[in-house]
């Protein structure tokens, strides 16, 4: 969830009031429990709500192999990545939703929609801590929407 | 001030036995929501394992275990479990589970997908009734959303006992076995 929140040491505020889903809405930061592994929870941004068309991932594996030394550009032929080039309805009852670092997330792209019933919270406070003197020299930071219809 | 001195130890009684009530009530609710509950099974997607038509009146309740019940290794096939709808999260459902996670599953209309692979930490579920909105309609749902496992049937007292078997065989490596036989 990189730059939203840091990778360690940083705590967040779960208004559970919006537990099952309850009135979430595109572009919130919500807890959700991982469908492929529910014991483990998650936080990601919601980025389409029942009914939206969504375009998964063009770009994947798209990039690979560019560090490989002796590069010829010629020579590369793409992986496959047709299952990722495709659309997909977000069915009622469900969102997708992604992590806002695209390139390091594990998210709706890979184990598709999560069911509005594995939403454990949204996301309201976040608060970088580092040990006790932090409290003073860093100030909570209020986690907002800045999802924008265009 | 006199009468409540005069009453003083019936006082200090009845507020022991307050304190004393008041200190069970978070026992009470963790074991309710998160250990065992009783659970009423409503509608006739279960018919005739549950709510039998020769009873129409009577709803039937089953013992229901609530702890560990997200952990897919704690569920197994033709367990009767309830889950948290993945259409409407406010509804619950009850199903039978008829596949877990790698499971190759025969849809009862095999019109769109001939064939569905169950995901990891997936499973199938079914209710016993033909005309059920189940899996069938869904698609493999996530064990995070099952809420608890039957275990008795406790209410009504004559058919108090162990859940029923009941419903169809999906899996296709065991329809394939019965072929055979």
């Amino acid at each position: 969830m990189l730059p939203t929140l840091a990778v360690v040491n940083d705590s967040a505020v779960v208004d559970k009031r919006y537990k099952y889903g309850r009135n979430v809405k595109m572009g919130d930061l919500i807890v959700a429990r991982k469908p492929t592994e529910p014991s483990s929870l998650v936080t990601k941004r919601i980025t389409g709500m029942p009914g939206d068309i969504i375009l998964i991932d063009p770009s994947k594996n798209s990039l690979q192999r560019l560090n490989q030394e002796n590069l010829d550009m010629q020579e590369i032929t793409p992986l496959d990545n047709s299952s990722y080039d495709n659309y997909v309805i977000v069915p009622k009852g469900h969102v997708w939703v992604t992590g806002d670092n695209l390139n390091a997330s594990l998210d709706s792209r890979t184990y598709s929609v999560v069911p509005l019933a594995m939403i454990e919270g949204k996301l309201v406070y976040a608060w970088y801590l580092t040990g006790m003197l932090s409290m003073f020299t860093n100030s909570p930071r209020k986690l907002a929407n800045t999802f924008v219809e265009e | 001030m006199s009468a409540f001195k005069q009453h003083m130890p019936l006082a200090k009684y009845s507020l022991r036995m307050c304190l004393t009530f008041l200190s069970w009530v978070p026992v009470v609710y963790v074991v309710t929501e998160h250990v065992a509950y009783i659970g009423k099974i409503e509608g006739m997607s279960m018919k005739p394992t549950f709510n039998p038509p020769e009873s129409p009146n009577t709803r039937n309740h089953v013992l229901l275990w609530k702890w560990g019940v997200t952990n897919i290794n704690n569920l197994e096939v033709d367990d009767v479990v309830f889950l948290r709808s993945p259409i409407d999260p406010e509804k619950i459902y009850t199903k039978r589970i008829k596949a877990k996670q790698g499971d190759l599953v025969v849809p009862r209309y095999p019109d769109t997908r001939s064939r569905v692979l169950v995901p990891v930490n997936h499973i199938w579920v079914e209710g016993d009734n033909v005309h059920s909105i189940d899996s069938n309609t869904y698609g493999p749902v996530s064990t995070g959303l099952v809420i608890g496992k039957a275990t008795y049937l406790i209410w009504p007292l004559d058919r108090f006992g162990p859940i029923p078997l009941g419903g169809r065989e999906c899996r296709e490596a065991k329809l394939r076995h019965s072929y055979k036989e």
